[in-house]
């Protein structure tokens, strides 16, 4: 996974195909860590795989064996000094924070938080529901959205062109958060390097 | 959160598009959307195929994602279902392919062969 976004989507896709109807995402800034959280009102996860998330080999797959979506994303957390918790609760639902700092210069960028999102409400038939900030704004409701909508299908042109703007407009300041920080710790950490001979 | 009342104009509009056709879609497009196919970019094939629907002025395909099939070394898998034909399986659908996938086989009609995962 190449940015935090992609992780953001798999964390949505992994709430899909438990067969979740709503999915709560959630995003904001702690200081200079990025925080993102999922959280569903799926069954839950099975107690083996609740036992150990992150564990490649601990997995609701039934494709293949290994799970690499919720260990990819322990190890970016792992390698910014982050953390992922998973909480889960049989029959109600699992909640996936990630707490990642970006001012560390392994640190993934966000990438392009409002593709992954736009991806997801088009791709799934899910209550997909995006806030931000701590208190949280809800930035988009695809329940409210498909109310207004009827039967019209979210992959409707008119209709992307609609999620793509409401996420940009309520994406801006985090992302613009995201300059800050980068600026404020990755240009001085580059520009001390000592020059080359 | 951005207003709401845009998309009664849209849900009209569309509801009129949908009377000339008889309320149906005449395809349908999978996008496979598992762990593997997100990290072989299954997100920008989706928004391709999406800008290249919007670029030719189709409205009657509807796009969905799904899992994972089992074959990551193919992805991104796309899936292309038109009216009753059987179901034509692309892999490795990058951004470029998406755009002929829509061109050539949801506009033109005819199976992109050279893409199909076989």
């Amino acid at each position: 996974m190449k940015d935090l976004s992609l992780h953001l989507l798999d964390l949505i896709e992994n709430a899909a195909k438990a067969g979740a109807g709503r999915v709560v995402v959630t995003l904001w800034w702690e200081g200079t860590a990025f925080c993102l959280e999922v959280s569903d009102n799926g069954p839950g996860l099975p107690a083996a795989v609740a036992a150990a998330p992150t564990d490649p080999y601990s997995t609701t797959r039934t494709e293949r064996r290994v799970g690499l979506g919720l260990a990819l994303l322990q190890a970016a957390a792992d390698q910014v000094g982050g953390r992922v918790e998973v909480r889960s609760v049989p029959g109600a639902g699992v909640t996936v924070l990630a707490v990642l700092p970006q001012d560390h210069l392994d640190a993934k960028p966000l990438g392009d938080l409002v593709g992954a999102l736009v991806t997801a409400a088009v791709g799934w038939p899910l209550d997909l529901q995006v806030a931000v900030g701590r208190p949280s704004e809800t930035i988009l409701d695809l329940a409210a959205v498909r109310e207004h909508l009827d039967a019209v299908p979210l992959s409707h042109p008119e209709v992307v062109r609609y999620l793509r703007g409401a996420l940009e407009e309520g994406l801006a300041p985090l992302q613009a958060q995201a300059e800050r920080v980068f600026d404020a710790a990755a240009v001085p950490a580059l520009s001390a390097r000592p020059p080359p001979a | 959160m951005k207003s709401l009342d845009e998309l009664r104009k849209i849900r009209d509009q569309v509801r009129q598009e949908l009377e000339l056709r008889s309320g149906r879609y005449r395809a349908k497009v999978v996008v496979c959307m598992g762990t593997c196919g997100i990290a072989a970019g299954a997100r920008e094939t989706m928004k391709a195929l999406l800008d290249a629907l919007a670029a030719h002025q189709v409205t009657d395909v509807a796009v969905v994602a799904a899992g994972c099939r089992g074959f990551c070394e193919q992805e991104p898998l796309v899936e292309v279902q038109v009216g009753e034909a059987p179901a034509v399986t692309y892999g490795h659908v990058d951004a470029a392919a998406a755009a002929r996938i829509v061109a050539e086989h949801l506009v033109g009609g005819r199976t992109v062969q050279d893409l199909v995962f076989r």
